[in-house]
């Protein structure tokens, strides 16, 4: 190792500390920091389960239209007894 | 980086963390705003590295390339106001004194503060460069790491920082060696 190199070693070797406070206003700004990143995730989130929701109403409101639309009672009775199915409840009593 | 995370990694690294700004910056109010806004900026970082020497790598970076960004705003500031900045050792000399007489303890101190003020006028590109390389002891490629420039760049500024240094020691340097 050279002499300008040990002087630099010597010269610039870490001496300076952090205060206490300071130190303290990086750990309440992180602190803020979390509870922003976790509010902004939830809001995130929030959305998404939207959608789905909506999705899954739209979906069965749907399927219980076409159900009622396309599948007659009548239709529906002379297809059952089509496979065999007894016949229950009114006519029966 | 939860909370004891990152109270544990300012105290393993924060020392040489704000030293560096300080040296970087010449002046402690300067140096504890470019402290707290380097890891401000690393802490609103969504992904962060998972090994603490990566961190420190990423806010060496940071420190940087914000104290790059501030330089102007700094030399605004300082030519209204100049403050000197004595590091830590000169102003608490008392272990050293204990060692040495007082007229050697001085002399010692002159002679840092004398290399200190040189390394002070480097360029801006080669500061940065010779902190990393006698300050936090790391290598060339470890530099070009932080820095994100090659490899050779770092050893040609480091180089050419050393030419520079050595030129304006050299008139001062019979007496003290």
């Amino acid at each position: 190792m050279s002499e300008l190199d040990q002087l630099l070693y010597e010269a610039l070797s870490p001496t300076e500390t952090p205060s206490e406070e300071l130190n303290r206003k990086i750990y309440l700004r992180a602190k803020k920091e979390q509870t922003m990143k976790n509010k902004n995730t939830d809001l995130r989130r929030f959305p998404l389960a939207a959608a789905i929701a909506v999705a899954v109403i739209a979906a069965s409101s749907v399927t219980v239209y076409a159900a009622w639309h396309f599948c007659p009672r009548r239709r529906s009775r002379r297809s059952l007894a089509m496979r065999g199915c007894p016949r229950r409840s009114r006519e029966r009593m | 980086m939860d909370q004891r995370e990152l109270e544990q990694f300012i105290r393993q690294h924060g020392r040489e963390i704000y030293s560096f700004c300080c040296y970087l910056t010449k002046s402690r109010q300067e140096a504890d705003d470019l402290y707290q806004d380097a890891f401000v900026k690393v802490l609103e970082m969504s992904k962060l590295p998972e090994a603490y020497e990566g961190t420190k790598n990423l806010i060496l970076g940071v420190t940087v390339r914000l104290w790059k960004d501030k330089k102007r705003k700094f030399a605004r500031r300082r030519r209204i106001a100049e403050e000197r900045f004595y590091p830590q050792a000169a102003r608490e000399g008392a272990d050293t004194e204990a060692t040495q007489t007082p007229e050697a303890f001085v002399l010692e101190q002159e002679k840092l503060t004398f290399v200190r003020a040189c390394v002070d006028t480097l360029p801006e590109k080669m500061k940065p460069v010779v902190l990393l390389y006698y300050m936090e002891g790391r290598t060339t490629g470890e530099i070009a790491e932080v820095l994100h420039i090659p490899q050779g760049t770092v050893k040609s500024r480091l180089f050419q920082a050393k030419k520079l240094l050595s030129e304006k020691l050299s008139r001062y340097k019979e007496e003290w060696i």
